[in-house]
């Protein structure tokens, strides 16, 4: 591929579909109504620094010319600022709540994110990690939406993450390293900074470290809310990786601080600290074979098969966020993935492994003045809906509406990579209708050998009258051709019944949710179907009583059940149905349930 | 694969617009200028962020660039023809303001490539650094705008002939750094 060609996919791959603020329309406004002169825009360089006053921290902008800056207070300090502040002010909600800042550009009338990122940076390292002298520089642009801002600390290659994995309006993670080299983790987890998948509290817990000189040390765990209550001494050799294990005890608590010092290295000693969660549900960092997850409107539940009582949680309420749905587990059964509403039509897709570290989310102090923690935040890993993983859990496919027209997009993402694969636009296909209304993508999924994907296509057709009749159809698009999303094959249920929900099954048949489209007539009532990809012929058909169903899942089955696969269903009243050898309902749970996958 | 999604400036017809005036004397045009200018927000503000971004390595920056863009376009509106290209040639044009300013100061690291994203594409990003500004300019509004030459020309203020040379010494430049 030619410079040319990498280049325009690079500049797509970085600025398409990622958010964008569109709530500057007020600030506008609020500058056409002064009728002032434009501002000389300067950049916030990374001239802010901190210091100690009096046991409260202040952070003070040092003036690049045009530079309006900055203060930031802690506790008992007064707020000072260099220059006329329009009202309102930015906050990170859920970080050191004790700190305040707000810093403007020149002229403008939007808070500054970065310089007051840059200030609560500084603070932390001064206040947190003892280094007062330590200065933050160059940073990244703070991304307000994914909160994503990473600084390179003191010149002796420590590197302090601020990060807000949850998106807008979700807490803040920090995660550092040290100055002198130090860096721990999990033993067996792959990285050292950012949430760990795959690393778990457990007993005794394994600590790899590693640091750049020699000297003693200390590792500690505590819950949070709690003592210290594991604690052990080493010493650490300069350059080697070595173990340390720490008896935390059973039983095992939510979640555990842990922190690591080298003690012997002056004033300012090294720290590396993180969080560990206790693994959810009965299969540590996945989903046990024997068990799925649920999605109702208080969080993702985890349901044994076998008798329906749940086992576990693997995202709250506050971790769903608004209309969340799309719940998918990744094949290997150690991610989940779901969409929530960001703003305006958009939703974005978050991503959680079962099980997952994260940096901590409080300082370096004692367990004993921390807060409560709950479970990690989801990861945001872009803008969709729908999402499905193909079967071999490498490619992501997901419907999006970049533009709010109405019109979704068909994507494909290579988990790996990043890259991105548009299949189509519902605009584009020949199917459309000319002046047709708003067609939109639902309930993604991918056939067992992953060449095709099967989805419900809701197509909205204007009419004067009511504003526009919703019509749903089963379509399967097979990848790689050059069929538009819309001119994907479309399998017509008999007359008088609707088919939605289409989910692949093993055999490469499609199970469909059945219901009459007249209320009222005489008809067989709702039912779970079994469709031939091809030619949409019914091959099995099961009624599912009073309720129709709403959404559908598979499962591998219980375990011993050998290779059968069972469809899950969970119906209108928020039942969750298990269709395999015999049907039966998982009566357990916390229903209303909305969604199941397994 | 190359996806083509999420072009800027939508429905600009290609030839850039000259910006005219309303008549002298026309103080009490109906021309509501502020709707139309909320219209233009509406429309362009996300689009022409990004290809701020592009050109300048910074979301944030780019939001602020293309908000000032905006106010600055406040009493120019009346009688311009194509509105969003007007906007466009702004944005450009404040972009290349900012890298003149800020050249000889500390320099903004490039935002982060999205996390997750192929190590070919982080590479090229940060090499976006390496370029001036109006090779940056030319080869963002080739291949991201995906505009053609001519067009290019009239929003630089140049030749044809010097966007290709741009273009083409900025593709050197770029894979010398990826090469290295």
């Amino acid at each position: 591929m030619s410079t040319e060609d990498d280049l325009r996919h690079a500049l797509h791959a970085v600025l398409d579909d990622r958010p964008v603020a569109t709530d500057g329309w007020e600030a506008i406004e609020a500058r056409l109504g002064r009728r002032r002169q434009p501002p000389v825009l300067m950049v916030a360089a990374a001239v802010v620094a901190a210091v100690v006053v009096g046991g409260a921290l202040v952070a003070v902008g040092a003036r690049a010319r045009d530079t309006r800056v900055v203060r930031a207070g802690g506790p008992g300090s007064t707020t000072t600022t260099e220059a006329p502040v329009p009202t309102g002010q930015v906050g990170f909600p859920g970080i050191w709540p004790e700190y305040s800042w707000t810093a403007y550009r020149d002229g403008a009338t939007r808070p500054d994110r970065q310089a007051g990122a840059v200030a609560v940076a500084q603070a932390y390292l001064a206040e947190r990690l003892s280094l007062p002298q330590a200065s933050v520089g160059p940073y990244e642009p703070f991304d307000a939406t994914t909160g994503q801002v990473t600084y390179r600390a003191n010149g002796r290659g420590g590197v302090v993450l601020l990060a807000r994995p949850g998106g807008a309006g979700a807490p803040f993670v920090v995660s550092q390293s040290s100055p002198d080299g130090l860096d721990v983790k999990p033993a067996g987890a792959g990285s050292t900074r950012g949430v760990i998948p795959d690393a778990a509290l457990r007993d005794p817990l394994v600590l790899e470290l590693t640091s750049a000189v020699d000297g003693p040390g200390t590792a500690r765990a505590g819950a949070f809310g709690s003592e210290w209550s594991a604690a052990v001494d080493f010493r650490a050799v300069a350059g080697a990786t070595q173990q340390v294990t720490l008896e935390v005890g059973q039983p095992l608590p939510e979640a555990m601080l842990v922190r690591v010092e080298l003690t012997g290295t002056g004033p300012t000693p090294s720290v590396a600290e993180f969080r560990v969660d206790r693994p959810r549900g009965q299969g540590g960092s996945s989903v046990p074979v024997d068990e799925v997850v649920a999605l109702s409107d208080t969080g993702i539940d985890l349901i044994s098969l076998a008798d329906g009582t749940v086992t576990g949680s693997v995202a709250t309420e506050a971790d769903l966020g608004e209309g969340a749905s799309g719940l998918a587990l990744s094949p290997d059964r150690r991610k989940i993935v779901w969409s929530r509403a960001r703003t305006g039509c958009l939703s974005e897709l978050v991503m959680r492994p079962v099980a997952t570290m994260v940096p901590a989310t409080v300082p370096a102090t004692a367990p004993a003045s921390s807060p409560p923690s709950g479970p990690s935040d989801p990861e945001v890993v872009g803008t969709g809906r729908w999402p499905a993983f193909s079967p071999d859990g490498s490619q992501l496919a997901y419907a999006v509406d970049p533009e709010c027209s109405g019109r979704d997009r068909l994507v494909v993402r290579d988990l790996a990579s990043g890259r991105e694969r548009v299949l189509g636009s519902t605009a584009t296909g020949s199917g459309a209708p000319s002046g047709s209304g708003p067609a939109s993508v639902r309930s993604l999924s991918w056939s067992p050998d992953g060449t095709r994907l099967a989805f419900e296509l809701v197509t909205t057709t204007p009419s004067a009258s009511e504003g526009g009749t919703r019509q749903s159809s089963i379509r399967v698009l097979t990848l790689d051709s050059a069929a538009a999303v819309d001119g994907a094959r479309a399998l017509a249920p008999p007359p008088g019944l609707s088919w939605v929900a289409p989910r692949f099954l093993a055999s490469g048949r499609l199970a469909v949710a059945e219901s009459p489209t007249v209320a009222g007539k005489p008809s067989p009532g709702f039912a779970l179907v079994v469709v031939d990809a091809e030619s949409g012929a019914v091959t099995r058909r099961i009624d599912v009583g009073p309720s129709p169903l709403l959404a559908l899942g598979t499962t591998p089955g219980p375990a011993g059940a050998g290779t059968a696969e069972s469809v899950l269903g969970v119906s209108a009243d928020g039942v969750i149905h298990l269709f395999d050898t015999d049907q039966r309902v998982l009566t357990g749970g916390r229903p209303p349930y909305r969604e199941a996958a397994g | 694969m190359v996806t083509n999604v999420a072009r800027s400036g939508g429905g600009v017809s290609p030839s850039l617009p000259r910006r005219a005036r309303t008549p002298e004397g026309d103080t009490s045009s109906s021309f509501d200028e502020r709707s139309e200018l909320e219209s233009l927000y509406r429309t362009h503000f996300q689009p022409m962020v990004r290809l701020a971004w592009g050109l300048t390595g910074s979301r944030a920056v780019a939001e602020e660039l293309v908000q000032d863009a905006f106010v600055r376009l406040h009493g120019r509106l009346a009688g311009v023809e194509h509105p969003a290209a007007y906007l466009r040639t702004a944005v450009v044009n404040a972009c290349r303001g900012h890298h003149r300013r800020v050249r000889s100061r500390l320099r903004m690291a490039a935002e982060p490539a999205p996390a997750g994203a192929a190590p070919e594409v982080i590479e090229l990003w940060d090499a976006l650094e390496v370029l001036s500004a109006r090779q940056r300019a030319a080869v963002v509004l080739r291949f991201y705008e995906d505009l053609p030459e001519a067009e290019v020309a009239q929003i630089l203020g140049c030749r044809p002939g010097t966007v290709k040379s741009l273009t083409s010494r900025a593709l050197e430049r770029l894979r010398e750094v990826v090469e290295r």
